[in-house]
């Protein structure tokens, strides 16, 4: 297994998620993307904050079936 | 949108550049290492990619930080932004719960937050018996270590009740403190009635443990006994400037206990030095008083507020200052010449520095360099036309050329559109007049404001074409004046001299327009083409054939409205 394959498999994976795509990867698992928008949050201080909006990756694996 | 296998799998030979096979294979070989770390319970990480770790049955995926941030490009450089007020909504919520509150048991918050409230605006009676209570206990432990009397007078203290308390703070006098004075009264009969309030006073201030709070009022029964109680309480509470600073220090009568020490026992007022010399106990009024005393009191009165004292102080400043005068301005004048001196010398080594190597040509100075002089000398009048043609050439074809390359004279950008022109053409645009051209000494000079052009330029050239043309006028002595002119039909001969350029039009047939315009209103006009090589051809309309530059710039002067600013002057050929 080269260093260029494991690249190009994040590679491969990473764009997908951009465009908001749902990857499979047979014998892995699923990656998806996960968009968690603007909101507020109040801080122990009692301040309230505005978060900004981020993409975040959710894996469901598929090792163990 | 959703990528199965196939087409990740795809994109992935495509990124990897792999052959399907060896994808396959490098994939395959993945899953595997994958599967056999997850079953020895250790977490397998893709570099730049993420951590996969197996959580019981499950199997966690972390990102790593790069494929974060590279997922989430579009949101960088936002961050948490923290709500204007929002600290402040909450805050009720936070502050609700007095946490304090069950140590403090029953006592409300006013309680809490100001112990010395009740004293500072009068007080509960209740909160006044507990502490006089609690400092009751601490003394009586005091006094029954001590004398006996000093337990009665205590004892006496609080027997007073609230209200006395409460009026010994404010400085009233009650009925006990009435009686207590005429029983001083009674057993000091040599006291005067003012003694006997400032006895008081200080009574009051050994009994009520308040009594530095209650001074100012003591001060001001001292200055006013006859006032009533009631007048004093307003006055003590009347807000302003009087109870707060030197002005109701001064109402204290202080003036009088530092006027001995200040020396300024002659600017009192003649009834408080009636008062001084009545009081006998007073050793510095008969010290004022008298003169005859000052002697036997030399050594302690004269160094504070002695005149003689101050009379001889002066004198001896006097004489220290005199004596220094003369040495400390001497050195002052002495270098001051010497300065002058210096910057003088260096001055005329400067000039004279300078005027040598003028002289020997090192640096060129006219005048001086012995070059320029001969030169000037050998010049003929023939040279220095020629020379002068020469320049004005050179500055006339850089003009062009800059013109030809449009930069800032004929660029189209700044091209104006000439009105009442152009009426059959294409675009009306195309017919353009030429917009703050520069002149030609402009031009060897640089940089000058474009509205300022046209004088500079008019007046240069002028300038220039004194000197041309009046050499200049025996060369071409076979054409008559009347060969030249502004106004008349163009003479193919008289194309040797100068012509005032109006317009510089990308298009002949605005060209043509603006001539014929021009023929129309009895103009001697021309069209030359020009190359350029960032516009192509540009077509000059001029107007005018003149043999010098001075004749041209005449005839601008003397017909300013046909040239208003948009115009240069330039050789015909």
């Amino acid at each position: 297994m080269t260093k260029d394959f494991l690249k190009a498999f994040g590679i491969t994976i990473r764009d997908q998620i951009i465009m908001k795509n749902s990857v499979e990867v047979k014998g892995l698992g699923v990656f998806k993307a996960e968009h968690t928008s603007q909101q507020q949050e109040k801080r122990a201080d009692g301040s309230i904050v505005m978060l900004p909006p981020k993409d975040s990756i959710e894996f469901k694996s598929q090792v163990g079936e | 949108m959703h990528l199965d296998h196939d087409k990740f799998f795809d994109l992935l030979v495509e990124n990897s550049g792999m052959t399907a096979e060896k994808a396959q294979k490098q994939l395959d070989e993945l899953i595997t290492e994958m599967k056999a770390a997850f079953d020895e319970d250790e977490a397998y990480e893709i570099e730049g990619f993420g951590i996969f770790s197996k959580l019981g049955s499950n199997v966690l995926f972390i990102p790593a930080e790069e494929l974060e941030t590279e997922i989430n490009y579009k949101y960088a450089g936002m961050e948490p932004i923290e709500l204007p007020g929002s600290a402040e909504t909450s805050e009720p919520e936070g502050f609700s719960e007095n946490p304090i509150q069950g140590i403090m048991g029953s006592s409300d918050q006013q309680e809490y937050e100001d112990p010395f409230a009740a004293l500072l605006n009068g007080g509960d009676d209740e909160e006044l018996d507990d502490s006089l209570e609690e400092d009751s206990l601490d003394d009586d432990a005091f006094l029954e270590a001590t004398e006996p009397e000093l337990k009665e007078e205590v004892a006496e203290e609080e027997s007073l009740d609230d209200e006395d308390v409460l009026s010994e703070f404010f400085g009233e006098e009650t009925e006990e403190d009435e009686s207590e004075t005429e029983s001083l009264v009674d057993a000091i009969d040599a006291l005067s009635e003012e003694e006997d309030k400032v006895e008081d006073s200080t009574e009051l201030e050994e009994e009520d443990p308040f009594g530095h709070l209650s001074e100012e009022e003591d001060s001001v029964v001292d200055e006013e006994p006859q006032d009533d109680s009631e007048d004093l309480e307003e006055e003590f509470f009347k807000p302003g400037p009087e109870s707060w600073g030197i002005d109701a220090h001064k109402e204290a009568g202080q003036e009088n206990a530092f006027s001995g020490l200040m020396g300024d026992v002659k600017e009192e007022s003649d009834d408080e030095i009636a008062f001084n010399s009545d009081n006998d106990e007073d050793p510095f009024s008969d010290v004022e008083s008298s003169p005859e005393n000052k002697e036997d009191f030399v050594p302690v009165v004269t160094n504070v507020s002695s005149e003689g004292a101050k009379k001889e102080n002066n004198d001896i400043l006097d004489e220290v200052l005199n004596s220094k005068d003369p040495n400390a301005k001497t050195p002052k004048k002495k270098n001051l010449v010497a300065t002058i001196i210096n910057v003088l010398l260096i001055v005329i080594i400067l000039a004279g520095s300078g005027y040598l190597l003028a002289y020997f040509d090192v640096i060129h100075v006219e005048g001086i360099t012995k070059g320029t002089t001969q030169v000037k000398e050998r010049t003929t009048p023939q040279q220095n036309k020629e020379k002068l043609s020469e320049a004005f050439d050179d500055l006339t074809s850089e003009m062009q050329e800059k013109m030809q390359q449009g930069a800032g004279v004929a660029t189209p950008e700044k091209e104006v559109e000439v009105p009442n022109t152009n009426a059959g053409t294409d675009k009306p645009q195309t017919a353009k007049a030429v917009k703050s051209t520069p002149s030609v000494s402009q031009k060897a000079k640089e940089q000058e404001p474009p509205k300022e052009a046209t004088t500079a330029k008019t007046s240069s050239a002028a300038n220039l074409a004194t000197a041309v043309g009046a050499n200049s006028s025996n060369s071409e002595t076979s054409l008559s004046n009347a060969d030249y002119g502004l106004y008349g039909a163009i003479n193919d001969e008289a194309n040797s001299g100068y012509t005032i350029v109006l317009y510089s039009l990308s298009k002949k047939t605005g060209a043509d327009d603006a001539v014929n315009k021009l023929k129309a209103k009895g103009l001697r006009a021309m069209i030359k083409e020009t190359p350029s090589t960032k516009y192509g051809v540009l077509y000059r309309v001029s107007v005018g054939q003149f043999r010098t530059l001075v004749d041209a710039a005449t005839a601008v002067e003397e017909n300013k409205d046909i040239f208003i600013e948009n115009y240069f002057i330039t050789k015909i050929k």
